[in-house]
């Protein structure tokens, strides 16, 4: 019997081809291309001049850096939050997933007015003065950034640790430290080491915290960003963005290794769940502290976004204000309603593309699906910057001018947030049996019919809570949708990283509290709409979005 | 299995009236028990009987209310899992997923200090025990459930413990593998002379393993004896009616007569409950003979062939249903015959209601 063939998984193609392929192409070919000719100069200037030369090095430093530590301080947490009986160890759970809410260069604000020059903690307290802005700042920020990534990361691994192990090796003579040495951290190096390549993905490709609180210090994210506003040297930044991706996609192409081993590494669940571990005091207080350090800065991170909002000046005048609130009406309002629908539409087409995709690849016997595959995963590996530069140069001249429309932003969000929602129903096809879809179809049930019924609603719990996760995740994109923004659809985070680079504080502080609502309003949600338990593994899922294989 | 050791037995593990709660439940009550030197003791009964957490209070991974807990005349009740000298097997193995075979074996005499010389040679005498030869480089995952058996059993053996915890060590296999692992288990356990508990809900396994069995039920032993003492002579309803088929007929006792069913019983031994009474008789303890032989009559409602034995469903009086088994050779009634239905006194027991 021959099936009629379905045209979806061309459509597919041609989707993936327009939005995904061609911006990239688009930056490549730019980057290679000056006056109509082959022309290497630019890769030549990265090479050879010595401020082009050492974003390359910074980059890759300060992603070394704030990957190890927020890796560590994530281990730390995980540990504190569900290996021992410490007081308030919930309460640092929670602070650890706080930075979800916030975006980056809002952390990057409030750390402003914490330790800037005229910061509350720096000036006014201990009445120091230090250069903020230099390579230190940015690597605490971030640390501080994606310690929640990590910590979440670990978090799964070590609470899927089963607890029979841990007795086999106390029964076996191990102390409680042997324990954790020689089982329970082995146990988990693969997703420890995942989450340290995560984040130092996260770290290379970031823009905001670099460029606010970076001062001399450049890195390739940066630097294109300044290459294309400074000195409309489109060629250059696209140089930039090439090599970023390239370090990029090797990071991404280890960390599908080690997922790919992970999955091979069997987790039993029946023996019990994880117990605590009697660690010796000393080493408790140590994690403790940490934990509580950690905690303590990012409330006051959070506080002072508050602060600065209601306050008349900020290190100088603390009087109660709501000034700073009158730009809503102006400026914020428009924004804010662009944010909430771009947001919005991302999250509802990538859960709809997502599944499609999804259904295709793991359903659907058509030759490429691997490819296939790959390609709707690999806005994963890209860094914002490179895909805002990308649609820049692909839709910003004809066949398909869409430079100033807001499809162009609302279609660079949703190929960025798609390997989220393809991750989301791989996972759950992957675990279903096809018989299911059979049995349906042997009940006399046609492909859409059999699709409606039985896989959307199997789907649905996981994709709620992934599309939620790119809710909050486009409220706070920056990097990718910077270039692409024109004063017709400005977005919040691009109002308040105006704000914060004019250096309107209370303005921006306003505008942040914005964001931070409707971040939180997602987060809230995303805790709300399924069992705790099946989040989290959700939640875990999305973060890495694993590359199916 | 005999029961008379030629030498007085010495208790090795004794439990002394312990008791645990998980929260308001009391999952083991007032347990005692004595384990001998070198015996299999296995703890039976239904799940959620207490066996597993008895066993887990043995290793020192649960803490008990009351009660304390002797190994080999040493107080071990406060003493941490570490220094208990215990080896346990866990239902789910508990291997160590990282670790190649051989460090898996040899993790335990690493934490005691071995030297790698010594510790060379121990695990390849244990592999060789368990019949693993030249798998030390494999990988956990490389192994089959019964290998991966084996290697568990191994791990808990290397260190010499004095007394060896078996958690339902054979219910990840399947059936056919089950009863090999069971007579290897039995073999090295015979050959290293360690005393053991092992914990199962397959009675068909303990019996065929044990020296003794305890059957315990919600937190209580019903009964501690050999295997033949519990299906021959159990202390009471559950434990008949746990251990095998029986059938369970309501009957009255007075003086030395039994009244069942419409039938009179003599029953000369003395010490049986007076008044209303259950009377357990076993299926293949009833004789079937033409009507009018027996103490009581049926109606054999159903009879099925299964080889070796014929099995009977038959109707007595006041509707009782009863189950009999008969070899083959003397199985010569059909369904829809009356019949007499005979026993020897001693094959019934007798419970009050």
């Amino acid at each position: 019997m021959r099936r009629k063939r379905s045209i979806l998984p061309y459509f597919i193609w041609l989707t993936l081809i327009l939005f995904v392929l061609y911006p990239i192409l688009s930056v490549l070919v730019q980057s290679v291309v000056g006056e109509g000719t082959l022309d290497l100069s630019t890769y030549r200037a990265l090479f050879t001049e010595p401020h082009f030369r050492r974003t390359i090095g910074n980059s890759l430093g300060m992603a070394a850096g704030a990957s190890v530590f927020s890796t560590l301080l994530g281990l730390i947490l995980a540990l504190t939050a569900f290996k021992t009986r410490l007081p308030g160890r919930r309460f640092f759970g929670i602070t650890a997933v706080l930075p979800f809410i916030i975006p980056g260069f809002v952390n990057s604000l409030s750390y402003i007015f914490l330790f800037g020059r005229n910061g509350l903690i720096t000036y006014q307290l201990l009445d120091i003065t230090w250069d903020i802005y230099s390579w230190r700042s940015v690597i605490i920020l971030q640390t501080l950034g994606l310690t929640t990534t990590t910590f979440l990361l670990t978090s799964a691994v070590l609470v899927g640790v089963d607890g029979e192990v841990e007795d086999a090796a106390r029964n076996l003579g191990a102390s409680e430290w042997e324990v954790l040495t020689t089982v329970t951290l082995p146990m988990i190096r693969p997703g420890l080491v995942s989450a340290f390549l995560l984040a130092f993905l996260r770290s290379m490709a970031d823009f905001g915290t670099p460029y606010i609180m970076g001062g001399q210090f450049t890195t390739l994210a940066t630097a294109s960003y300044t290459e294309l506003i400074g000195t409309y040297d489109m060629g250059m930044a696209s140089t930039l963005n090439v090599v970023l991706l390239l370090l990029c996609l090797g990071v991404f192409w280890l960390y599908s290794r080690v997922q790919r081993k992970e999955e091979g590494v069997e987790r039993s669940g029946e023996g019990g769940g994880s117990q605590p571990l009697t660690l010796d005091g000393r080493i408790q207080l140590g994690i403790w502290v940490v934990c509580l350090i950690f905690s303590l800065v990012i409330i006051m991170l959070l506080l002072s976004v508050f602060l600065a909002a209601f306050t008349k000046h900020l290190g100088g005048d603390f009087t109660f204000t709501l000034e700073h609130f009158r730009i809503l009406p102006q400026r914020g309002w428009n924004s804010t309603r662009n944010t909430l629908f771009f947001a919005a539409l991302t999250s509802l087409l990538m859960s709809l593309a997502g599944i499609v995709v999804a259904y295709v690849v793991k359903r659907m016997d058509v030759r490429g699906r691997e490819l296939m595959n790959l390609f709707a995963t690999l806005p994963f590996a890209i860094p914002g910057t490179f895909m805002g530069i990308g649609y820049a140069l692909a839709f910003g001249r004809p066949p398909l001018l869409l430079s100033g429309t807001w499809a162009i932003i609302v279609s660079c969000t949703i190929i960025r947030e798609l390997p989220l929602g393809l991750q989301s129903s791989t996972s759950v096809l992957q675990q279903q049996d096809p018989a299911l879809e059979d049995a349906s179809a042997n009940l006399g049930a046609s492909r859409l019919e059999t699709f409606f019924t039985v896989i959307l609603p199997l789907v649905r719990p996981a994709l709620l809570v992934s599309a939620l996760y790119a809710f909050v995740s486009t409220v706070k994109t920056l990097g990718a949708i910077i270039f692409l923004i024109t004063p017709s659809n400005k977005v919040l985070s691009a109002d308040v990283f105006e704000a914060t680079v004019r250096g309107d504080v209370g303005d921006a502080a306003a505008l942040s509290l914005l964001m931070i609502l409707l971040a939180a309003l997602g987060m809230v949600a995303i805790f709300s709409i399924s069992k705790r338990k099946a989040t989290q593994v959700w939640i875990q899922n999305v973060l890495t979005s694993r590359t199916p294989t | 299995m005999d029961t008379e050791r030629s030498h007085q037995p010495h208790t090795d593990l004794r439990l002394e009236r312990i008791s645990k709660r998980f929260d308001d439940l009391l999952v083991i009550n007032d347990l005692s028990l004595e384990v001998y030197k070198g015996e299999l003791c296995c703890l039976l009964g239904p799940s959620g009987c207490g066996k597993t957490t008895t066993l887990k209070i043995i290793a020192g991974f649960l803490e008990h209310e009351e009660g304390s807990v002797y190994l080999a005349e040493r107080e071990i009740t406060d003493i941490p899992p570490q220094e208990r000298d215990v080896g346990m097997v866990f239902q789910n193995y508990a291997l160590f997923p990282h670790l190649s075979v051989f460090d898996n074996v040899a993790y335990g005499l690493r934490r005691r200090g071995w030297s790698l010389k010594d510790i060379r040679e121990k695990v390849a005498d244990m592999l060789d025990l368990v019949q693993l030869s030249g798998y030390g480089k494999r990988r956990i995952q490389e192994l089959s459930g019964g290998q991966q058996q084996r290697i568990a059993l191994a791990r808990a053996l290397v260190i010499e413990p004095e007394l060896l915890l078996l958690d339902e060590p054979l219910s990840n296999l399947d059936a056919r593998l089950r009863v090999r692992m069971r007579s290897e288990i039995r073999r090295i356990q015979r050959a290293l002379d360690i005393t053991t508990i092992y914990v199962t809900h397959d009675q068909e396994e303990a019996m065929s393993i044990a020296d003794r069995i305890v059957i315990l039920h919600q937190g209580v032993i019903e009964q501690i004896g050999t295997p033949r003492e519990i299906y021959e002579k159990p202390l009471n309803r559950f434990v008949a009616d746990f251990i095998g088929r029986v059938n369970l007929l309501q009957g009255r006792v007075e003086g030395p007569h039994l009244y069942l069913l419409g039938g009179t019983f003599l029953i000369p031994k003395r010490g049986w409950p007076e008044g209303k009474v259950t009377c357990a008789v076993r299926p293949e303890r009833i004789r079937l003979g033409p009507e009018g032989s027996g103490f009581l009559t049926a109606l054999i409602e159903e009879a099925t062939y299964t080889g070796s034995l014929v099995h009977y469903r038959l109707t007595a009086e006041e509707g009782a249903r009863i189950h009999a088994e008969l070899p083959s050779p003397e199985a010569v009634y059909e369904p829809g015959e009356r019949v007499g239905l005979a026993w020897d006194a001693t094959d019934i027991r007798l419970f009050p209601i």
